[in-house]
């Protein structure tokens, strides 16, 4: 069974299938060892693949993290509304200002026609 | 890199012969040697020696062989390259005790061209048992497929290389 010959029903001329036979360039090895120089080392290109994995992986934890704490800090801020306005408006309609006209330089007296020393 | 000269040394023909007979490209046959070289060296920790190193290292190069027709496919390449016996870089052993009557190197070149028009599972198949002469459980081992796989790869062959060198008879 293992010699290619002793098939019986193969034809004759089918071995001349085995006349023909290709011979390595020259310069094979050289060519060979260029390539291998040229390849990063092996440990290398292991390592980069659970690093790899592991840092894309890192990336989505970290940003499904990121994303959800931006979306709960949104609605934390929406469901009280009245503090955002009351530190706009300072609870009294002034949006921050203080309305004492004493306090502010050249305020109402400067209107008044008054002589301010 | 001693052991990877002896490896090339000693299979270098015959890896030559496989890609040079399945790709019918001497560069590209050049290059997947080559390569099938590197990758041997690289695997070659990893090799436990079960089916022999020649048949290992056959099966690197029949791999590569089989990305690069796959790769044809689609770049539309041809199959079929000039006339083998062009090249000097291919060698022709005659067969001992041939009708001299009849032009066996002719006959060689016929039968190369034909064997370049099977689909790319039988000829790989063909030219694993009939021109590198490799026993069928090497096959096995080299082509990754179970024995009766190989048989009728190479019964089919046989069948399109009758139909095509009908006249030849047998």
């Amino acid at each position: 069974m293992n010699s290619v010959h002793d098939d019986e029903q193969n034809p004759r001329w089918l071995r001349l299938a085995a006349t023909l036979h290709a011979e390595p360039a020259p310069g094979t090895m050289a060519r060979v060892r260029a390539r291998l120089e040229q390849r990063e080392p092996k440990w290398l290109i292991w390592l980069a693949r659970p690093v790899t994995l592991a840092a894309s992986a890192g990336l989505l934890v970290a940003s499904t993290w990121f994303g959800a704490s931006l979306v709960a800090s949104d609605s934390r801020d929406s469901v009280e509304p009245s503090t955002l306005a009351s530190a706009l408006l300072d609870d009294d309609g002034s949006f921050g200002l203080s309305l004492d006209g004493a306090s502010v330089p050249g305020g109402a007296g400067a209107d008044s026609g008054g002589v301010t020393p | 890199m001693a052991a990877l000269e002896q490896l090339h040394e000693r299979f270098g023909v015959a890896m030559a012969t496989l890609a040079r007979s399945m790709l019918r490209d001497a560069a590209e046959a050049q290059d997947v040697v080559e390569e099938a070289l590197v990758r041997a060296h690289e695997a070659g920790p990893g090799f436990r020696g079960e089916r022999g190193v020649r048949t290992w290292v056959l099966r690197i190069t029949a791999n590569l062989c089989r990305d690069r027709l796959r790769r044809r496919k689609f770049t539309a390449g041809s199959l079929d390259g000039p006339a083998p016996l062009d090249d000097p870089a291919l060698r022709f052993d005659p067969v001992a005790g041939w009708d001299e009557s009849l032009d066996q190197r002719a006959m060689a070149v016929r039968l190369d061209q034909a064997i370049a028009k099977l689909p790319v599972d039988q000829r790989e198949a063909v030219i694993l048992r009939h021109r590198l002469e490799m026993s069928y459980e090497d096959m096995c081992g080299a082509l990754g497929v179970p024995l009766g796989t190989v048989k009728s790869r190479l019964a089919r062959a046989l069948v399109a290389l009758r139909a095509d060198l009908g006249d030849w008879g047998d």
